[in-house]
């Protein structure tokens, strides 16, 4: 019985020996540059000291937590953050399963380059350049939305950064110009993956386009759908720095609406340079992400067990 | 019938459309802009259409063309390695992530998925590359801390993997006694290409635009990139404007002016802007090769 | 499955733990004073040994500075002989240079010698990361203290102990307005009136009368606040100032005075009346930028001799200037920029020789701010210096000023001969604040401090440029403030400072 079993355990191990070497250079870095870090989480919870080092600085328990939590703004930043990145979740999705769709519909194969290429390149310019460009368009007195939109109308001159009001929309706009080309591209390259054979034979029966987009291309794009949104999920406490600080110019008339968790500890730590504080932010963004992706995985495990991430 | 399916094509190119203008527009303003004489950009701020042109910003730029070569070559000797690296290792993982009934691969991918989440920090990241790989100043700095593999690729190549390439493929290819990484060689990568190319597409990108590495670990402004030199101007800008020492009138001779800010971004951004199509014809090669499989 | 989810994070686990010990291991090394970083070595070695030490050096620059290892190679060869050590020059763009270098040094990276803002300053000595310099200031740096002055010195004691050096500069805060000339006349401007910023407004009457669409003066928002009239001593980060030229040790809440609420209210009527530009929160054109474009008529900046001169350089723009407030030092306006010797060093008693021989020595300090006599300036008839090749220049230092003697150094064309000794002059008669020479330690409160720097951010910019109305919005601002704690850090504040003010009679 041992032997049987260890033979079979041999031979198992033999089969997949080949994957685990093919796995080995990535694990190493892995382990390198994220894993052999992680113990300087420790610094979350330490007043830090040059001299006693990551390891040997004095323990203070939660208490480089406090900020976070304590502040009156705790309630507005952890509603910002959260919102707007379920909006991007959700607008990103359809959004970018829209372009892809149509992307594939396009017919000829030099417009579909053409049209893909440019998709992409929001996503090339670095946030502070657009923070910049959008800049150009609201800016109160040389912007082209007041100058050559509202001038022609004769509407009066927003004061775009000085009024919260109209920033969520704003915000989100920006980021789904920015980042909506990086998402289709994923989806487009599983559309064309599939199978022409499929459509030929949908269409054979019958089947209009919709009803073609609806049957095949969707589910196809199951899996990639919940992958990708069960990694936003992981990151829902985290924004994208540059989109919350230098778009809104830092303005803080705009706080209100644009301050998030990494705005909020950025601004704060200035002034101080705590790197317990703000190793403290990061931990609790972390654990918070990573509690929601596991119970969100857990869900999806139950439907259909392939799509979970693990 | 016959008007519906036309009136769909139409639909479907005014939407290509007005996504291309919503998303070259404001790379107009910036060309446009990089060009603008700088006395206007102060009058008028950032505008497509510029009132008076001036080449002022270029001419600063490329006064010392040799930094600017310089600065691309960095670019440039960085991506390609880094990227080719990224892809070679990154596919390799994720294709053993795929297989279906590995053993222990639920463990590994959440020994991967765990590294999106959860990170040590700056300083302690810093201290490992510098004190234990000693990488400060060196290329590797910039090819080799945090960029080389990205957790969410992998995750996405594997699911690309899982969805994309059938059973039966690789069960046929065994049968004929290939080994597992000739599988993969002659038989998944051909089949992958589109997802390759873009990944490709998408880490080549984070290669080229990051700053980070070199803001951290490197101090010698040879092995400075096209972004890094550009953030760092932006940086000095910006902290003329919070910085209360009394450093406004004194160092103010050098201030990035706006056009300058702009004509730098537009030297980072053109060049990868003009060499992205040409990944396109990989991706039609992916089609060609989608369609005749069946 | 479970038994290899433990298998795995053990293994995980003991990675971590041996990256530690390795790491504690040596950072422990580097953090101790005067130990090495590859190998641990002590002092002892390095001082009689033939072999001259390897000194480290990180300062900000505002330029190119590609031929600083020219430079180092001549510094050198005139310090070898005197103290039997090398420096290696390192510099970072000013933008960048406090992430930076703030990284190294809290990594543990061999710094010898360093310079750095106030701010950074505070939060260095917070975390042990700079060795104390009572003892070496004694043995080394007895030239240092004669430059420096005791009273200015004393600004940089914490507790006793001094960490830094600041850097011999204008030292005390003076406000004044500098205006476009050719415009002032052309409009009849009258600045004789002029003692303080409530007087500008008739002045800019006139001038926008003639002048619509240009600004009275421009600048970039943010945190700057370029238009601030320093007359209160800020006691480090003004939360919690001393009013009146600190006058007075009684520490009160800025933005509760009457004064802070006239100052918001002066803005607002300047911003209605379109003095102020509408951007002015959100821009990030500097104000010399906008008077040499023509659309602003002038700025407010710091005044100290030479400045006038150097903007008119700079912009070509011919300028007047008017001052707002008296100067006045203090802690902040003393220790703004400073030199120190981080814990990391390897030989901290040789990186004090270097530093004194950088504020005493006229060869060292003319090659660090000025570059190689011949290659990178040349003196012209009148005795001041002239950059050789300014656009292709590759040792271009702007940041001279912020050295630690620039007194001992050559004088740049365009200013006076003299210009140092007005420069001493200047801080010499300025009014001291009673609260010159206290710090403010801020680690009972740093909770307070981070909820109130939020709560500032958000209102301070809108409310000092005008863009909103401060009878609505000031009162939201103190509420908010207090909210957030700032009774407390003053409470904090005053006890530090009378408890300090007891132990300096």
């Amino acid at each position: 019985m041992d032997v049987a079993v260890s033979k079979k355990k041999w031979v198992k191990i033999k089969k997949y020996f080949p994957f685990y070497l093919m796995m080995l250079p990535a694990v190493i870095y892995l382990i390198i540059n994220n894993y052999m870090p992680l113990s300087g989480i420790i610094l979350a919870f330490e007043e830090y000291s040059v001299k006693g080092g990551i390891y040997g600085s004095k323990l203070v328990g939660f208490d480089n937590f406090k900020y976070l939590l304590v502040t009156k703004d705790a309630w507005i930043i952890t509603r910002n953050t959260i919102l707007y990145n379920l909006a991007f979740i959700i607008l990103g999705t359809v959004f970018s399963i829209f372009i892809a769709v149509m992307l594939n519909e396009v017919p000829g194969k030099r417009m579909k380059k053409i049209y893909q290429t440019v998709t992409l390149y929001p996503y090339l310019i670095s946030i502070v350049v657009t923070a910049y460009l959008v800049n150009s368009f609201l800016s109160t007195e040389t912007g082209f939305i007041n100058k050559a939109i509202l001038g022609s109308f004769g509407v009066e001159n927003i004061s775009w950064y000085s009024e919260p009001k109209n920033w969520p929309v704003i915000i989100v706009v920006v980021y789904l110009w920015k980042n909506f080309g990086y998402h289709t591209i994923l989806y487009f390259s599983t559309l064309i993956g599939i199978d022409r054979g499929y459509y030929e034979a949908a269409a054979l029966d019958g089947a209009s386009r919709w009803q073609q987009t609806k049957y095949i291309s969707l589910p196809f794009l199951k899996p990639t759908i919940i992958t990708l949104t069960l990694l936003s999920i992981g990151r829902i406490f985290y924004s994208d720095f540059g989109l919350f600080y230098q778009v809104p110019m830092n303005s803080g008339a705009l706080y209100d609406v644009t301050q998030t968790i990494d705005t909020y500890v950025y601004r704060g730590l200035m002034q101080l340079g705590d790197i317990g504080m703000s190793t403290a932010a990061g931990l609790y963004q972390s654990v918070v992400g990573f509690v929601l992706v596991l119970g969100a995985n857990f869900a999806v495990k139950k439907i259909s067990a392939d799509d979970a991430l693990f | 019938m016959v008007s519906t399916k036309k009136g769909f094509y139409v639909f479907v190119h005014i939407v290509m459309i007005a996504m291309v203008i919503i998303c070259l527009f404001p790379f107009l303003i910036m060309i446009m802009s990089s060009v603008t004489a700088e006395n206007t950009l102060i009058t008028n701020g950032y505008s497509a259409f510029p009132e008076k042109f001036g080449l002022e910003a270029f001419q600063y730029l490329f006064n010392d063309p040799f930094m600017i070569l310089r600065a691309y070559s960095v670019t440039v000797l960085v991506t390609v390695p880094g990227t080719l690296l990224s892809l070679i290792i990154t596919t390799l993982f994720a294709y053993g992530l795929s297989i279906k009934h590995l053993p222990y691969r639920n463990a590994i991918s959440f020994f991967l998925f765990f590294t999106m989440l959860f990170n040590g920090g700056t300083v302690p990241s810093y201290m490992i590359w510098t004190q234990i790989f000693h990488i400060k100043n060196t290329m590797a700095a910039l090819i080799f801390p945090r960029l080389l593999v990205f957790a969410f690729y992998v995750i996405i190549m594997r699911t690309y993997f899982q969805t994309n390439i059938p059973e039966e493929i690789k069960e046929a290819a065994q049968i004929d006694g290939a080994g597992e990484f000739t599988v993969l060689r002659k038989v998944i990568l051909p089949m992958a290409i589109p997802i390759i190319v873009s990944i490709a597409m998408m880490v080549g990108i984070s290669y080229w635009n990051d700053w980070i590495n070199g803001l951290y670990y490197v101090t010698d402004s040879k092995l400075f990139s096209i972004q890094q030199i550009l953030n760092r101007m932006i940086q000095d800008a910006r902290f003329l404007t919070t910085n209360t020492s009394g450093v406004e009138t004194l160092a103010a001779g050098i201030v990035p002016n706006n056009g300058l800010k702009m004509a730098m971004a537009a030297t980072g951004a053109i060049p990868i802007m003009i060499l992205l199509p040409f990944f396109q014809k990989y991706y039609v090669k992916g089609l060609t090769l989608g369609a005749v499989k069946g | 499955m479970k038994r290899f989810f433990a298998v795995v994070l053990s293994i995980l686990l003991m990675a971590s733990i041996l990256t530690a010990c390795g790491n504690s291991g040596k950072t422990q090394g580097t953090q101790s004073n005067g130990e090495g970083k590859e190998s641990g070595q002590g002092n002892e070695t390095k001082q009689e040994g033939e072999e001259p030490t390897k000194l480290v050096m990180y300062m900000a620059a505002a330029g190119n500075m590609e031929d600083a290892a020219k430079v180092a190679e001549k510094v050198n060869e005139y310090i070898k002989p005197l103290i039997n050590a090398e420096i290696s020059l390192n510099y970072i763009n000013m933008g960048s240079y406090s992430e930076q270098v703030g990284l190294m040094i809290r990594s543990g990276e061999q710094i010898d010698v360093m310079f750095s803002f106030e701010g950074d300053t505070k939060n260095y000595i917070r975390q042990d990361a700079l060795t104390p310099l009572n003892d070496l200031l004694e043995k080394y740096g007895s030239g240092i203290v004669e430059q420096i002055g005791e009273d200015n010195l004393k600004a940089a004691y914490v507790n006793g102990t001094v960490y830094s050096l600041p850097s011999l500069k204008d030292m005390a805060i003076s406000r004044m307005f500098v205006y476009n000339k050719a415009m002032a006349d052309a409009a009849g401007a009258d600045f004789s009136n002029v003692k303080q910023i409530n007087d500008l407004t008739d002045v800019f009457a006139k001038v926008k009368a003639k002048y619509t669409d240009k600004s009275m003066f421009g600048g970039a928002g943010g945190n700057a606040k370029n238009f601030e009239v320093w007359d209160w001593d800020v006691l480090s980060d003004s939360m919690g100032v001393l009013m009146n030229y600190g006058d007075s040790l009684k520490v009160e809440n800025l933005y509760e005075t009457d004064e802070y609420a006239q100052l918001c209210n002066l803005m607002r009527d300047w911003y209605e009346k379109g003095y102020i530009e509408k951007d002015f929160a959100t821009s990030s054109e500097t104000w010399t930028s906008r008077l040499q474009a023509g659309t602003a008529f002038g700025g407010i900046t710091s005044y100290k001799p030479g400045a006038v001169e150097a903007v008119e350089a700079q912009t070509g723009i011919d300028c007047g200037y008017v001052i707002l407030t008296e100067a006045l030092s203090y802690t902040s306006s003393i220790v703004n920029t400073n030199w120190m010797i981080p814990a990391s060093s390897v030989d901290p008693d040789k990186a004090m020789q270097f530093m004194d021989l950088m504020y005493t020595d006229p060869v060292v300090a003319n090659l660090l701010l000025n570059g190689i006599e011949g290659t990178h300036y040349e003196e012209n008839e009148d005795g001041t210096i002239s950059r050789i090749d300014p656009d292709n220049n590759k040792y271009q230092e702007y940041l001279g000023w912020a050295y630690g003697n620039q007194f001992i150094t050559k004088v740049w064309e365009g200013n006076a001969l003299d210009i140092y000794e007005k420069t001493r002059e200047f801080n010499a008669s300025s009014l001291k604040s009673k609260a010159l020479g206290f710090s403010f330690d801020n680690s009972a409160v740093v909770n307070e401090i981070t909820a109130c720097t939020n709560v500032a951010n958000k209102y301070r910019t809108a409310l000092e440029c005008g863009a909103v109305n401060p009878e609505e919005i000031l009162p939201k601002f103190t509420a908010d403030l207090n909210a957030a704690g700032i009774e407390k850090i003053i409470k904090e504040k005053q006890a530090q400072l009378d408890a300090w003010a007891a132990n300096n009679k």
